[in-house]
């Protein structure tokens, strides 16, 4: 009898719990999409600047990136071509993101004319030496965390759900994230990642925003490492970005590496 | 009487005679005005004393401003290095610790390590209800509970290696994740890292019989480092058995166990020499209320000084440390001076007044002068422009003049305050028996006398002797040598360095030359208006900017780096046990992905080489940001690791180096305007830094003892009015000065900072006796007017108080020989042995001259007496 009425209570408390993270759950794919699946393909010219501790001279790099979706929410190809500085010119960087498997990552240095294949195990390793790792350049899949709504909140005048994801499986660096989703187009505002000691250890923060063929794209991200003391700024060129260029697959390919479909990059 | 009157009725008029007559008028008048004076002053600077900070920070030894400085911080902070500390696992009997079993202890205390944050503070109402406030700013308390930066920990199970995967792909795997199940496995990671340049020989000897943890501490917690220690060692107790022990290293360790030993010297050492002092000054003068004067004034003059100077804000370094132990003996001579004096004259004054009078009139010019001359020496260490040095010297001339002041003031006083029966045997005491001070003076006395010219030449040669010994005197000053033979740092430094590569770290840094004409602003932040930041980043046309990148610049490095590492000592042995720089990391780097070592010949390939390590490190680059700058790479960093702090080895290194870039001039590039300038090469580092002040101290030592000498010279001859007997007083000095570093020199002891301010004591010091015994000897000479007279008067009064101030002194610092720490073994030693050379060459050499020459010194001239007559009498 006792048991009985347990089990009622518990279901009737679990009902909303429920409708709310289905919700959450709705939220992060549709904020997902809006970041990273945006458009069928697209290429964009992106300068990234790393800040190192204690405030010195930037790091930039300048490259093209080409994106294709091969399965809304799922699998990405991207190909990046670097252009500055001077002496990585042509470097090229080929990156398959896989859901639920190894990414694919193959690197061409031109001065030495070699492909060289790069374990693409780990997922959150630091892209290209900048406070952002491959998943937070090419997106987290939703499916590795559990969601949950805290509340709303309006942030610089823009209304925002809060959300905060925990991983399935436990990780080694992220712990759970916080993240500050805006309610009209999806755009995370800001993102607060959590270390196993309970610490913020990234903060990432999405700048202006603009519409591309009728697409909100974040032009201006910036990561932040507030425990190393670093931090990186990811820029899109307004005059360098395009979406649904109708990429074909073979623009993804190892034979790409050597020879870049220039074509798309110019 | 009143002050003026005093003033007024100075029949001489002479300002010293006005302010030797106010200062006694003014003791005997007003002594317990006095005492309760000397009391609150005291109390006064005692207060001082819960503020005193220590700091041993080795670059404290420069000014801020030194080029060699300026260009260590600026290195520190572009390649962030932070101070190491250090804990050591070896074997005790020389085996592999790169088993499955002791891998896990090791695995396990690094674990541990990692956890160890500050302790938590006590938590009050207040506290707690502050936390709650500054809840918003967690992040600052985060960082500050941590002593060391845990991302930057330097050990086995932390660091990554870059590896080809079975699949052929290139991973960053870490070295040791998880502690080995398998022999096998345990192998294959000493294999790994004796194979990676970077950490080869640093992290594990090349054996595997010792395994190193480096922690990197926050800036600023450089104090903490005790602490740290302290927990690891804990830590390292816990986990080792039997078979292993551990080691404790790091210039910040080995700073902070000094500094903590320095408060137990001062505590210890310098109270127990004030005690023997105390000792033997009752021996002498057999009335503890009597002596109990000079010793009040020793403590007033140690307090008031220290006091001053951590008032001012100076924190206190191994030299400052040390005034206690020099302003002591100091201010305990003076007042035996006085003391001596009232003793010889108690008898013939009906009035104790009168003889307190009789005797501050004697003693005020010598007095004066002796202290005027002590604080020239100590002075003048003010010009080494090395700042723990000035510290020392200007704190100590402040307590020379204390030291006087209160000698005039004080001793009187508190002398006119003593009771009757306190004094009752004071005057007689020595009468009733020949001690040992008397038969030993008479000795000198009977040498003096009988072969005055064995005395004189005996002198020539000794100076001829030290002269001879000065140029083998070996300038080294290593701070681990500040700690004894068998100090757990100087066993930790051996092992170390016998098994590492070296753990004394110099820099060498290049920088290419700035492109001309270069006036690009720093990147400030994007912000909003980030569109210009495209067109911003396109490059100038033409020739690329000067660039570590340049592969003539590499092998450069290369060369330069081998050369360094087959630099050998005289015995044959290594001196430079490892050199790292970016061309190992770019060696590590063709290794991997194309299995070829050889360096990148493009400048091209040396940016993809790097970019390839940037990309695809789990840490960003880091172990490659130590090397070279980011962007455009304008300049890099060479560790050059020393198995001895000496600084002879850095000197060295620096030459062959120096030699080197003469025969093969480092690399130049065109600058855009055509011009052309080459890549410039500096040494840095604290083992360098090391050695720049030492040249510095070396060269100001020599100008401030050879400015010092000159101006006591100037005096003595003002203070005597003859050029002759000025230079007569100036022997007893010389002569100790050419003894004491001669031997160095012949003994091979290692002249350091210590030995080298000893030069401003025996300045300061030896003269005082020179002094007091030509000054006395002309005073007889007025009574007696008889050579013959004055010589043996002065065996009998003066030459006594000096050698009871020598035995006081000498043996006073004995205690010293048993200090942990061996700067205050040195000074004890020197101390003991600058006292007995300038106490006995004041009292044979000296007599012996005025025993051959009177005839020919001023003031002694009237009575001409024949040498014969002399010996006869006696």
């Amino acid at each position: 009898m006792f048991k009985f009425k347990a089990i009622l209570l518990a279901a009737a408390l679990a009902l909303p719990l429920s409708a709310y993270a289905e919700s959450a759950l709705e939220i992060v794919k549709k904020a997902s999409l809006a970041s990273y699946y945006a458009g069928d393909d697209g290429k964009a010219q992106m300068l990234m600047k790393v800040y190192p501790q204690g405030g010195g001279k930037a790091i930039s790099k300048l490259f093209v990136m080409l994106k294709k979706d091969v399965a809304e929410g799922g699998e990405q190809m991207f190909l990046t071509y670097f252009q500055r500085p001077s002496d990585i010119q042509k470097t090229t960087f080929l990156v398959h993101k896989k859901i639920g498997e190894d990414d694919l990552r193959r690197l061409y240095l031109p001065a030495s004319d070699k492909v060289l294949a790069i374990s693409g195990a780990r997922k959150q390793d630091p892209f290209m030496g900048s406070d952002f790792s491959y998943e937070d350049v090419s997106g987290r899949h939703f499916s590795k965390d559990d969601h949950k709504l805290l509340g709303e909140e309006t942030l610089k005048e823009q209304a925002a759900f809060i959300v905060e994801s925990t991983p399935k499986v436990k990780e080694e660096k992220i712990a759970r994230m916080k993240a500050w989703i805006a309610k009209d187009s999806y755009i995370p505002l800001k993102v607060e990642f959590y270390d196993h000691q309970g610490e913020v250890f990234k903060i990432y923060k999405t700048g202006k925003v603009m519409e591309i063929d009728g697409i909100t794209t974040i032009m201006h991200q910036v990561m932040e490492s507030p425990k190393r003391g670093t931090k990186t700024e990811l820029l899109v060129n307004p005059k360098q970005v395009a979406y649904n260029l109708g990429l074909s697959e073979s623009v993804f390919s190892e034979r790409s590496l050597k020879n870049p479909p220039m074509q798309y990059i110019r | 009487m009143h002050v003026l009157d005093v003033f007024l009725s100075d029949p001489n008029g002479i300002i010293h005679n006005t302010m030797q007559k106010l200062l006694t008028e003014f003791a005997i008048r007003r002594p317990k005005m006095i005492m309760v004076l000397g009391f609150l002053i005291t109390l006064g600077f005692l207060a001082a004393f819960p503020s005193l900070k220590t700091d041993t920070d080795p670059i404290k030894m420069l000014p801020a401003d030194n080029p060699a400085i300026t260009l260590y911080k600026q290195v520190k902070k572009d390649f962030a290095i932070n101070d190491l500390v250090v804990l050591g696992i070896k074997s005790k009997n020389g085996d592999s610790l790169f088993t499955p079993g002791e891998l896990a202890k090791i695995h396990a205390i690094t674990e541990e390590i990692l956890e160890i944050q500050e302790p938590p503070a006590e938590t009050s109402f207040f506290s707690e209800v502050f936390k709650k406030m500054q809840f918003l700013k967690d992040h600052d308390q985060v960082r500050s509970q941590r002593i060391f930066i845990k991302e930057d920990v330097i050990a086995l199970s932390v660091i990554d290696d870059i590896v080809k995967t079975e699949a052929g792909e290139l991973s960053l795997e870490p070295l040791m994740g998880q502690p080995p199940q398998t022999q096998a496995e345990a192998s294959a990671i000493l294999d790994k890292l004796n194979g990676n340049p970077i950490f080869a020989g640093k992290l594990a000897a090349e054996d595997g019989s010792l395994v190193g943890i480096y922690l990197p501490l926050e800036p600023g917690k450089k104090d903490r480092a005790y602490y740290l220690g302290q927990r690891m060692k804990e830590i390292a107790q816990k986990h080792l058995g039997e078979e292993q022990t551990y080691y404790l290293a790091g210039l910040p360790i080995a700073e902070n166990t000094f500094g903590n030993e320095m408060f137990v010297q001062m505590g210890v050492y310098a109270p127990a020499a004030g005690v023997v002092i105390f000792l033997l000054m009752l021996f002498f003068f057999r009335s503890i209320k009597l002596v109990a004067a000079p010793m009040l004034l020793g403590m007033m003059v140690v307090i008031w000084s220290m006091g001053a100077l951590i008032y001012s804000g100076n924190s206190i370094h191994i030299m400052s440390s040390m005034i206690p132990i020099f302003l002591l003996p100091i201010a305990v001579l003076n007042s035996i001076h006085i003391l001596s004096r009232l003793h010889d004259n108690l008898a013939n004054h009906e009035a104790r007044e009168d003889a307190i009078r009789h005797v501050m009139k004697q003693l005020f010019n010598p007095m004066l002068f002796t202290s005027v001359t002590t604080i020239v020496g100590f002075v003048s260490l003010a010009t080494t422009g090395i700042p723990p040095v000035v510290v020392f010297g200007v704190t100590v001339g402040f307590g020379v003049f204390l030291s006087w002041l209160l000698s005039m003031i004080f001793i009187p006083a508190y002398f006119s305050l003593l009771s009757e029966d306190a004094l009752k045997n004071f005057g007689k005491s020595e009468e009733d028996k020949k001690s040992v001070v008397m038969e030993v003076v008479q000795m000198f006395k009977g040498i003096a006398n009988q072969a005055p010219h064995v005395v004189i030449a005996a002198a020539v040669l000794t100076l001829g002797i030290a002269a001879y010994g000065l140029p083998k005197i070996i300038i080294n000053d290593n701070p681990v040598r500040w700690f004894k033979d068998d100090h757990f740092l100087r066993q930790a430094d051996q092992v170390m360095n016998n098994k590492l590569a070296g753990t004394y770290l110099a820099n060498l840094v290049f920088t290419a030359p700035k492109p001309a004409g270069d006036v690009k602003a720093p990147e400030s932040e994007t912000g909003d208006a980030f569109g210009s930041a495209f067109d911003a980043f396109d490059e100038p046309a033409g020739a690329p900017a000067p660039s570590i990148k340049d592969p003539q610049v590499i092998a450069y490095m290369e060369q330069l780096s081998q050369h360094l590492q087959k630099i050998e000592s005289a015995e044959g042995a290594r001196i430079v046990g490892g050199v790292v720089s970016l061309v190992d990391i770019l060696k590590k780097i063709g290794t991997v992905a194309y299995d070829d070592p050889s360096l990148p010949t493009t400048r091209e390939q040396v940016g993809q080489y790097m970019f390839l390590f940037e990309s695809g490190d789990r840490n960003r680059g880091k172990d490659m940001w130590k090397f070279v700058t980011r962007g455009e790479a304008d300049q890099a960093q060479m560790w050059v690791l020393f198995k001895s702090g000496d600084n002879q080895t850095t000197i060295q290194v620096v030459e062959a180096a120096t030699s080197f870039m003469a025969e093969n001039p480092p690399p130049t590039f065109t600058l855009a305007d055509g011009s052309e300038a080459s890549l410039k090469v500096e040494w840095s580092g604290l083992t360098y830094i090391n050695k720049v002040w030492q040249d510095e101290m070396v060269e100001g030592m020599i100008y401030s003892l050879i400015g010092s000498f000159g101006i006591v010279f100037a005096m003595m001859v003002f203070l005597f009015r003859s050029v002759l007997w000025g230079l007569i007083s100036m022997l007893p000095l010389t002569l100790t000065i050419m003894m004491i570093y001669g031997g160095i020199g012949y003994t091979g002891t290692f002249y350091d900072m210590p030995i080298a301010v000893l030069s401003s004591l025996t300045l300061g010091l030896s003269v005082d006796f020179a002094i007091h015994f030509i000054e006395s000897t002309r005073d007889l000479h007025k009574e007696t007017k008889d050579g013959q007279k004055t010589f043996f008067a002065i065996f009998d009064g003066t030459a006594q108080a000096i050698w009871r101030n020598v035995l006081v002194i000498s043996i006073g610092f004995t205690p010293l020989f048993f200090s942990g720490l061996v700067p205050y073994m040195t000074v004890g030693s020197f101390f003991f042995a600058i006292m007995l050379v300038s106490g006995i060459t004041t009292l044979i050499l000296l007599p012996a001259i005025i025993r051959l020459y009177h005839r020919f010194l001023p003031g002694l001239k009237p009575s001409v007496q024949s040498a014969s007559s002399l010996r006869k009498s006696a």
